[in-house]
């Protein structure tokens, strides 16, 4: 066998003997050309892989059998190259072959100088490099593609890291949208979100114009991405589906230009991006829902927490619109038209900062335009039916919705949601819906509330006779809250009475049983306690006839009673219980105290003690006493004196309440979150200090005069005979107009102080200010002010410190009281 | 403007100034200022006081002022205030001259014209 | 950074005498001067530069929003002249340098005495009645070569492919030590060049020129050369002997005759 690798010498000698042949059939193509590129000889190898015969190159410039680019090479770099270097080496060329086809090559040219002669000619060895033209073209276009790929993944990785960081759905477009661009070369890259509940395609973010949403019956590429869950080009796009879990939540729609082919790879690398963007679309929804929910249920909480607070349906729809705008939507509006409560927003409570009582049927309202609702929508609603909001177009434009309030069963209003976010979908109809519901008991409740008011309102009306004492020693106020779940009149009654001219009489009582035989027992209890009274024989003696009263009065036995009489000159309080919860005395700077002696059993009784016994002790002024009875201490799973200490809390607590709000706020704070299944009386007794007079005057002399009408007028109802009465508003004004003058110097915001009391038959009089005296030049006049004053009253103290104090003290005639 | 508060108006040679209502801290320098600017020089001048419901130490500067600028002017002045009235006593509390004070404008005029 | 470091400036010859400058074209740098400038710089003070994104000029200067035009280099030029104090010159430019040089004594009148056009083209697109010596698939073809790098440096591509680009031996032993050009600006300025049109700016020139048309220059043929000259006002035309496009190479006598010759009589 012949060895390939070892020389056969019997060959040799044959092939290379003829260098002519070695010329010719060398393994490159040689050409010798001329300085002007004009071929002088070419080897048979060169003519082989070109397909010219010899007299087509011969005599020809050898650029002419270049491609234009081998050309223009040629004159701008080998030419000048060679001209420099005298030699290229391994430059790569193209040549044109006969049949027009490209001919890659390797060359080196060498410039030989014929010594002597300066004849010049360039020999040129041309290599075949079509195989390692090809291979690194492949090699190019693999690298290329591989850089490509690479920068992909890398685009790819990042979308998925920003991706894997959004807490907010919408914020998925922008690294898609980047994706897109980087990696796809994109010209704009569009995400479609899936419609929650509707089968249609909408475009998330924000697009410059709104783009309108697709349905799934389209038959663009983006509903067809949809229903196959495959990447679907079409239409100069390619359109991959958002998945998780196997479900298409989406589209990305990736736009390029015409002739733009999308390689197998790049469908992959697409598809990536939709399961990527997918899930992480999915996660985020995942935590969305569950942030929203447990905001749903907390604003829910907050919305019944905040209703409760207000009293009365029109103020609770009031509360209701500021609670709404703009949490949940830009305008509010609570109509309570349709229920059986039209006229509740003729209450006459003020209209708030956020909510106006509109018209009669609408109690509250958002900021903005009012909008009107049809009666055929209303009708809608109103057949309770609706489970989804009724969309609505306002008069602004804006998108509404139209929920229905419904309590027990019925549809007792609508409330009207416009504009963002309610109408914009983070809200899934059930929290809507729920919070209509929400909303409407409450208004409902707040409306039964009221009801019972008015029913309470026209018991007391009835109970409280026009011969209600007055006298500027002692106040009384009362509360009545009947049982609030049956709404029938119960037998508790409070009643206040002179029972001379200096003394007041005041009862609490509590009929067993309830409806008309109870109503009419009290009603003749009442008469005959008061009448009893009158005959001034003192509470025990009260107690015994009514013993005897009840013996006759079927309905009247067994009931329970606090009564108190009241010396009015001397304070002597006279008090007797009968089977009744004690009497609350509060007296200044002491804690309250219950009045637990002259205690006995109910009226009638024949198993407690008849033997009626009263109490008495001295009130000094300003002390409060509280009868009330047992449904207001009473409350279920409590011990009795739990409440009773509740009670005397909720009254130490209320020291500076007027009295004429102090029954009404201790009634409502005892009785808050009870079902109120009993009815409730709460009378208050103030024993007043002396009578006063308060006003703070702007320091302008234009009040002087209404002031003093005003002093006039309170010494008036005190009998001051009208003679003493100008002089001590003679020497008020001139006090006044002392303070004004000298003491603000006619700085009007200045507040002048008057103070009058009367007090066994002395008046005291208190000027004050708070300005800085200026000593007035001694006039005539000013002389003749303080004259006046000094010869009005009996005693005038001018006190000067941080401000003047100007104190006046005269015995008047024929006061209340002397 | 004081409207009301001040009329005046000539009776039997006489120039009779009206007040009424409250003359006080208040308003007393209006009413001297239309008192002046309206009453015109005559034999004799009537400050009729009978309206007057109150009347405090300005006011009595403001009489104080009119009578004594009447005077200056010649004119002989009268200030009606009836008796058992607030501003009489108040007059009276101040010790008002009792030459000057007549109890109705018919006195004043009398008087005046006498 | 200053023009003369970013373009490479080298200044020889005589100090006090008038300033000549030459300017390389496409494909070259300052060295394809070599066998003119001995003929200059006993008379002349001779400015050589090259153009950036060749030879030694700065490549970090390269910007293609400025290059992507012609009017860039011209302004490069007219930024030497002004960093150098230069007036009246003497601006020798060669191939696409010819136009640039067009550009920038349109520009500036005042820094130029007289103009040298080696192988000008205005257009090398055929263009209806106009003949630039080149078609649209032509010049096509030329930038596609350009693009996939197979001209003349892929001798040097295949260890680059194969991601071990650091053996610069390869490029300067395998391609040459002479008119360095960065590919990729190469092939900017390539269609630069190619694609450009500077007609309508022959006639703005003022300044007295000299137009040397090569016989047989596959480049700039002989009608373009004519029509240069029927537009470049105060214009001369000598068609040299020598072939190609790179008569400063192939017949520095000639050339430098023939340059010589129109300054002393212009």
């Amino acid at each position: 066998m012949v060895d390939p690798l070892q020389p056969a010498e019997t060959f040799v000698p044959l092939l290379e003997e003829s260098a002519e042949d070695l010329y010719e059939r060398a393994p490159c193509g040689y050409l010798s050309v001329l300085p002007d590129g004009t071929v002088a000889r070419v080897n048979q190898t060169f003519l082989d892989w070109t397909g010219y015969r010899r007299a087509d190159l011969v005599g020809h410039r050898v650029q002419d059998f270049y491609t234009i680019g081998g050309r223009i090479f040629h004159e701008t770099h080998l030419g000048p190259l060679l001209h420099m270097q005298g030699e290229v080496r391994g430059v790569a060329l193209e040549f044109r072959r006969a049949d027009g086809s490209r001919l890659d090559i390797l060359v080196n040219v060498v410039l030989r100088r014929n010594q002597g002669t300066d004849s010049r000619v360039l020999r040129m060895t041309v290599f075949d490099a079509t195989d390692r033209r090809s291979y690194e073209r492949e090699l190019l276009g693999e690298r290329r593609r591989a850089e490509r790929n690479e920068d992909r993944i890398r685009v790819l990785q990042e979308m998925v890291a920003r991706c894997a960081s959004i807490d907010r759905a919408e914020d998925i477009v922008a690294p898609i949208v980047a994706a897109g661009a980087e990696a796809f070369e994109a010209t704009r890259t569009v995400v479609w979100l899936l419609h929650p509940r509707e089968p249609v395609l909408t475009v998330a973010g924000s697009t410059e114009p709104a783009t309108p949403p697709v349905g799934l019956d389209d038959a663009g590429p983006e509903a067809r991405a949809v229903h196959t869950a495959e990447v679907v080009g079409a239409d100069g796009r390619v359109v991959t589906p958002l998945v998780a879990d196997g479900r298409v939540l989406g589209t990305v729609s990736f736009y390029f230009p015409a002739g733009r082919q999308v390689a197998v790879d790049e469908v992959e690398l697409m598809r990536t991006v939709g399961r990527q963007a997918g899930q992480a679309l999915e996660r985020v929804r995942l935590h969305e829902e569950t942030a929203r929910r447990a905001w749903q249920s907390a604003f829910l909480a907050r919305v019944g927490r905040d209703l409760d607070e207000a009293v009365g349906p029109a103020d609770r729809a009031r509360r209701l619109v500021a609670v709404l705008v703009p949490e949940i939507a830009e305008y509010a509006q609570v109509d309570l038209a349709l229920g059986e409560v039209a006229g509740v927003a003729t209450t006459s409570s003020p209209p708030s900062a956020t909510g106006t009582a509109f018209a009669d049927d609408v109690i509250a309202r958002g900021p903005g335009e009012h909008w009107e609702i049809r009666d055929r929508v209303r009708e809608t609603v109103r057949a309770g039916t609706a489970d989804t909001p009724l969309p609505l177009a306002g008069p602004d434009g804006r998108q509404g919705l139209l929920l229905p309030l419904r309590a027990r069963n019925t549809v007792i209003g609508t409330l009207l949601l416009a504009g963002a976010p309610a109408t914009h979908g983070p809200f899934q109809q059930d929290f809507l819906l729920d919070l209509a519901d929400r909303a409407g008991l409450a208004l409902d409740n707040a409306r039964l509330a009221e009801q019972d008011r008015e029913v309470a309102r026209i018991l007391q009306r009835s109970l409280l006779v026009s011969e209600r004492p007055t006298d500027p020693r002692f106040h009384v106020a009362t509360v009545y809250r009947p049982a609030v779940d049956t709404l029938e009149v119960g037998g508790d009654w409070y009643d206040a009475f002179a029972t001379s001219a200096d003394s007041v009489g005041v009862v609490v009582g509590d009929v067993v049983g309830r409806g008309i035989r109870a109503a009419s027992a009290m009603g003749q209890l009442r008469s005959a306690v008061r009448a009893l009274a009158k005959a001034r024989c003192g509470p025990a003696a009260v107690l015994r006839h009514m013993d005897d009263f009840v013996a006759t009065l079927e309905a009247g036995q067994m009931t329970t009673l606090a009564y108190a009489e009241l010396a009015l000159d001397t304070g002597l309080l006279r008090y007797a219980c009968a089977g009744h919860p004690p009497p609350l005395l509060l007296s200044p700077d002491t804690t309250p105290r219950y009045l637990w002696d002259g205690r006995s059993g109910p009226l009638g009784t024949h198993t407690a003690s008849r033997t009626r016994r009263e109490a008495e002790l001295t009130l000094p002024r300003g002390s409060r006493l509280l009868l009330y009875t047992d449904g207001l201490v009473e409350r279920r799973g409590e011990r009795i004196d739990q409440g009773l200490d509740r009670l005397a809390e909720a009254l130490d607590a209320r020291r500076k309440t007027p009295i004429g709000s102090l029954t009404q706020e201790i009634s409502d704070g005892m009785l808050a979150g009870e079902g109120g299944h009993d009815d409730t009386c709460l009378l208050a007794l103030a024993f007043d200090g002396a009578p006063q007079f308060h006003a703070d005057v702007p320091a302008r002399m234009s009040r002087l005069s209404p002031l003093r009408a005003e002093l006039d007028g309170w010494l008036a109802a005190r009998q001051v005979p009208e003679p003493e009465r100008y002089g001590i508003v003679l020497a008020c004004s001139e006090a006044m107009a002392n303070a004004i003058e000298h003491g603000y110097q006619g700085d009007p915001s200045g507040i002048v102080s008057v103070t009058a009391t009367i007090d066994g038959g002395i008046l005291d009089l208190r000027v004050s200010d708070t300005g800085r005296w200026r000593a007035p030049r001694a006039t005539a006049h000013r002389g003749r002010g303080l004259a006046l004053m000094g010869r009005l009253m009996d005693d005038l103290v001018i006190d000067r410190g941080v401000g003047t104090n100007v104190l006046m003290r005269r015995q008047v005639r024929g006061t209340t009281g002397d | 403007m004081t409207d009301e508060r001040v009329t005046v108006r000539g009776e039997r040679g006489c120039e009779v100034v009206r007040l009424r209502g409250e003359i006080d801290h208040g308003n007393a320098e209006l009413v001297e200022r239309d008192v002046l600017s309206t009453a015109r020089t005559a034999a004799g001048m009537v400050i009729d006081l009978t309206g007057v419901t109150f009347l405090d130490s300005a006011g009595l500067r403001c009489l104080d002022r009119l009578v004594t600028a009447f005077r200056r002017r010649q004119t002989p002045v009268l200030v009606v205030a009836p008796d058992g009235g607030a501003v009489r006593s108040t007059l009276d509390l101040i010790g008002f001259l009792p030459d000057l004070l007549t109890g109705t404008l018919d006195d004043a005029l009398a008087e005046l014209t006498r | 950074m200053s023009a003369v470091a970013r373009n490479n400036v080298t200044v020889i010859g005589r100090d006090t005498g008038p300033a000549i400058v030459f300017s390389h074209g496409f494909g070259c740098d300052q060295h394809m001067w070599r066998f003119v400038t001995d003929r200059f710089v006993d008379e002349y003070r001779v400015v050589l530069f090259d153009h950036v994104g060749s030879g030694g000029s700065d490549l970090s200067a390269y910007r293609p929003e400025r290059y992507a035009s012609l009017h860039g280099y011209a302004e490069d030029v007219l930024e030497i002249l002004a960093e150098l104090d230069l007036r009246d010159v003497v601006f020798v430019g060669h191939s696409v340098s010819a136009m640039i040089g067009v550009l920038a004594a349109a520009a500036e009148p005042s820094r130029f005495s007289r103009l040298v056009l080696v192988g000008p083209s205005p257009r090398y697109l055929d263009d209806e009645d106009y003949r630039g010596g080149f078609t649209r698939p032509d010049i096509d073809e030329l930038l596609e070569s350009l693009d996939s790098n197979y001209l003349g440096w892929s001798a040097a591509m295949a260890p680059v492919i194969m991601g071990n680009p650091d053996r610069p031996e390869l490029g300067t032993e395998l391609v040459n030590s002479f008119c360095r050009t960065d590919p990729a600006i190469a092939r900017q300025f390539a269609r630069v060049t190619f694609l450009s049109d500077n007609r309508l700016d022959l006639s703005k020139v003022t300044v007295p020129s000299l137009i040397l048309q090569c016989t047989d220059d596959v480049i700039a043929p002989a009608e373009v050369g004519d029509y240069v000259h029927r537009n470049l006002p105060n214009s001369s035309l000598v068609v040299l002997k020598a072939t190609g496009h790179c008569p400063n190479l192939s017949a520095p006598e000639e050339t430098s005759d023939a340059i010589h010759a129109f300054l002393r009589n212009n």
